[in-house]
């Protein structure tokens, strides 16, 4: 029970979950080498997002470890179609962030970027510190936002749980990139840097 | 016409689903040849008009065209199996429609209770197929109506605005509606417009994606008009039409499959 309640609350999305065991029952079928690869990440990944969503909040290295095993599942799936480059500074590893932000945003740029371009795109995920505080970046080279845009789930989600968090203090932002593509700016306080009281 | 083996298309943006898909399809049906292994849905439309296969496998979030705006084109003129690997809204449609629809890991047993529906649906004896040229019928309204609906849900970029030809040493920014139709030219598309013509790389098929269907016609594989354009469709005869165009001498083709868009009133 305790179990089926995480995966309610972690949100993991069924078409990248079925997607996956597609791709991954074909390379057990055909003894491809890419199984045993892909297996290890998908388990990572579960394992990494399960427990994410019971804690009101993590720390952004934390966070990056779901990311990166999600990332590790569409580099399989997706091939030369997903041009990743993950550039966060090990400084920043201890910001503290609501849970399952950083996934939603990079899952986000997956779906509507990635997989919507007939050419695949480049995905970055990039971070800073500047004078009064944090931004961190996830940009796509895909179709962009459409002109009637609206937040799906995960992104009033995030924002909710952002806003509690941090009040005004923290901004998510969607735009368009001038180079084409979308970008997802979240911007942190001075004070999102502190030790985790757990 | 009778074929000695039925053909089928296989869509779907992921190589190993696909591969799974196929493989799956071997053992339920080994008469089956597989004519076209799309990539997207821009590649599945375009090998629908190419090879005009007996039946569709078509998974639906694909890139360019999504298998459901593709399933919208081909307008129940060869059955379609959707395959999908959620269930999202879509699926309760496909219940009531005369469609089938697959989940992904696909299943063998499932499979081949696909298989044969979609056998008995192609057998001589079921319902008559529409002859060529004939506005596509088979659907059942409600599923079109449906299909109209859930094409319309799919996030998608706005339309093209503008495009960027190379004319000699400069680039030429041409508005699409000052563009009269679009040509496919081997590996280039031709712009023919109001004050000349142009070449750009992007291929027709993945040019016919990005623009508004309401203004640009798909006549032909190789052709989308303006239909503002239009100044008549002429029947040439059995199965044959051209467009003439307003204040111009040459004339587009029609090819069977869009005949339908003009038939009088």
């Amino acid at each position: 029970v305790a179990l089926a309640g995480q995966l309610m609350a972690a949100q993991i999305q069924p078409h990248f979950l079925f997607n996956s065991l597609a791709s991954l029952q074909h390379w057990v079928q055909t003894q491809d080498p890419r199984a045993a690869p892909m297996l290890e990440a998908l388990t990572g990944f579960l394992r990494a997002t399960l427990p994410l969503f019971n804690r009101p909040a993590l720390t952004l290295g934390e966070e990056l470890q779901a990311v990166r095993s999600y990332l590790q599942v569409m580099q399989a799936r997706l091939g030369d179609r997903l041009r990743l480059t993950v550039q966060v500074p090990d400084s920043l590893h201890a910001l503290v962030l609501p849970p399952g932000l950083m996934l939603t945003l990079v899952e986000n740029a997956v779906e509507h970027g990635v997989l919507q371009s007939l050419v695949g795109a480049d995905l970055l995920v990039v971070g800073h510190a500047k004078a009064d505080g944090f931004v961190l970046q996830v940009l796509d080279s895909g179709p962009g936002l459409a002109a009637d845009h609206r937040d799906g789930v995960g992104l009033v989600n995030s924002r909710a749980r952002l806003a509690q968090a941090w009040g005004s203090e923290a901004t998510l932002q969607l735009s368009n990139r001038s180079e084409g593509g979308c970008a997802a700016t979240l911007t942190l306080p001075l004070r999102a840097m502190q030790t985790l009281n757990r | 016409m009778t074929r000695q083996q039925p053909t089928a298309l296989v869509a779907d943006d992921e190589e190993a689903p696909r591969q799974q898909l196929i493989k799956a399809l071997q053992q339920a049906w080994p008469e089956l040849h597989i004519v076209a292994e799309s990539h997207n849905g821009v590649d599945a439309w375009d090998a629908w008009l190419e090879h005009e296969p007996d039946l569709c496998f078509l998974d639906i979030r694909m890139p360019g065209l999504s298998g459901v705006d593709v399933a919208r084109r081909i307008g129940g003129r060869t059955p379609v199996v959707f395959v999908t690997a959620f269930g999202d809204h879509a699926l309760a449609a496909f219940d009531a429609g005369a469609v089938d629809y697959l989940l992904k890991p696909v299943q063998a047993e499932r499979l081949a209770q696909a298989v044969s529906r979609v056998q008995a649906r192609l057998a001589p004896s079921s319902a008559p197929t529409p002859a060529p040229g004939s506005a596509p019928a088979e659907a059942a309204p409600g599923l079109q109506a449906l299909l109209e609906k859930l094409a319309g849900q799919a996030r998608r970029a706005p339309p093209l605005k503008v495009l960027q030809a190379s004319v000699g040493r400069e680039v030429r920014l041409i508005r699409t509606d000052e563009v009269i139709y679009f040509e496919s030219d081997s590996r280039y598309t031709r712009i023919v417009f109001a004050g000349g013509d142009a070449l750009i790389r992007t291929p027709l098929k993945e040019l016919l994606a990005q623009l508004d269907e309401q203004i640009f016609w798909q006549v032909h594989r190789s052709v989308i008009v303006n239909h503002e354009h239009v100044a008549a469709a002429v029947r040439v005869d059995e199965g044959h039409m051209h467009l003439t165009l307003r204040g111009r001498s040459e004339t587009l083709p029609v090819s069977r499959h869009f005949q339908s868009l003009f038939k009088g009133q």
